[in-house]
């Protein structure tokens, strides 16, 4: 075989290879650079109906930080911090309400959990709050330790991209996902806390993006 | 929008299009894990949209954004001390990813065990580009890059072509 060959016969498999790869990305929107200027000239022209000149959102990005430290100012000069309010705070936080329980007296949430006598972590794709294959295999196989007694702690977490709270109602449709897979399989609803984290306690870097998209299972055994 | 940047993203978006898997196909064969090769040719693609008016060359400068990217998402892994337990468990990659690269594992690993200046060099000559524009990438004469591209073939004739097990890829 000659090189040329060799060549024509290593290209078409790097075409074949190119090909398949495209057939999975071609459905990924196209990624952009969204500068800061872009960002607030679209919240801007989102608010106010139409698109708004350049100097305009210069102007009102300038007035937004002196409006912004003056607050700032005032508040300092106005509320200054109360060491007894800061030695007044609980030393256990409450767990937050979850979508599930409201936190009310009596329901587990308002009790702070104990240690977990068991977890797990289910991993999900980027922009997905769906299960797969392997995360709901991992659910069936880890389902029977749970007791008919276990509360049962469900977290959600996202990457660290876009805004908090948006990150935050994402994570908790990841961990109701969860959560409804555990209800079907036979774990009572009222011993499930769904909760989501949002990016809260996903570290930063790039090699943490991955791992960050997960739901968090901690079984708790009862008191 | 203007005219002119209408067009501009158009043209990004053929060009992202275009090259995307062909800059993934790059990273996986320099061995970078299929998930860096993903996201840094995500970031990189961001970086070549951020920079279009400046780039005479995209299709060369993406791949070494993309291998700067894949490089320190690398490094960070190497130099990380583990987070928590749950970080040192695999991380969920693109099913449809791991399939694609499964059926064409043959064609990865053999670029993949070529030594590294053959490797880059074999890599990009795959992806049609010329020995010019390969000696340009890397930094290296032509003459340079027509040696090792003859040592590459000679490798991988005497690898993977001598034992036919071309046809078990097909």
């Amino acid at each position: 075989m000659n090189d040329d060959e060799f060549d024509e016969m290593v290209r078409e498999q790097h075409r074949l290879f190119t090909a398949d790869i495209s057939r999975i990305v071609e459905r990924r929107p196209v990624p952009v650079h969204v500068s800061r200027r872009h960002r607030v000239t679209g919240v801007l022209s989102v608010l106010l109906g139409g698109p708004q000149p350049a100097w305009w959102v210069g102007g009102a990005r300038t007035g937004a930080a002196l409006v912004a430290l003056g607050l700032a100012v005032v508040a300092f000069a106005v509320l200054p911090v109360q060491p007894s309010r800061l030695s007044a705070r609980p030393e256990v936080d409450a767990p937050s309400p979850s979508v599930i329980h409201p936190g009310g007296s009596g329901c587990p949430c308002a009790v702070a959990p104990g240690p977990a006598k068991f977890g797990f972590p289910v991993l999900f794709l980027p922009d997905s709050a769906e299960l797969t294959p392997e995360a709901r295999e991992l659910i069936i196989a880890s389902v029977h330790r749970i007791g008919p007694g276990d509360r049962v702690l469900v977290v959600g977490h996202t990457a660290r991209i876009g805004e908090a709270e948006s990150a935050r109602s994402f994570s908790v449709r990841r961990a109701r996902a969860v959560a409804d897979l555990l209800v079907s399989l036979g774990v009572a609803e009222d011993r499930l806390t769904v909760r989501g984290a949002g990016f809260d306690q996903s570290p930063p870097g790039q090699n943490a993006i991955a791992p960050s998209r997960r739901v968090d299972v901690d079984v708790v055994a009862p008191d | 929008m203007t005219g002119k940047q209408s067009s501009a993203c158009a043209s990004y978006e053929d060009f992202y299009r275009s090259h995307l898997p062909r800059v993934i196909a790059h990273l996986l064969y320099l061995g970078f894990p299929k998930h860096i090769a993903d996201d840094a040719t995500q970031s990189a693609m961001v970086d070549v949209h951020r920079n279009w008016h400046r780039i005479r060359k995209p299709h060369l400068w993406a791949r070494k954004a993309a291998e700067h990217h894949a490089g320190r998402a690398s490094q960070k892994i190497r130099n990380e001390v583990p987070w928590p337990d749950a970080f040192d468990r695999p991380v969920a990659e693109d099913p449809e990813m791991a399939y694609v690269v499964e059926r064409h594992s043959r064609l990865v690993s053999l670029v993949n065990e070529l030594p590294d200046p053959l490797k880059t060099v074999f890599a990009l000559h795959l992806d049609d580009l010329g020995t010019k524009e390969i000696a340009e990438y890397t930094g290296v004469s032509v003459r340079v890059v027509q040696k090792r591209l003859k040592q590459a073939r000679e490798l991988l004739q005497s690898n993977f072509v001598g034992d036919g097990r071309w046809e078990g890829n097909r």
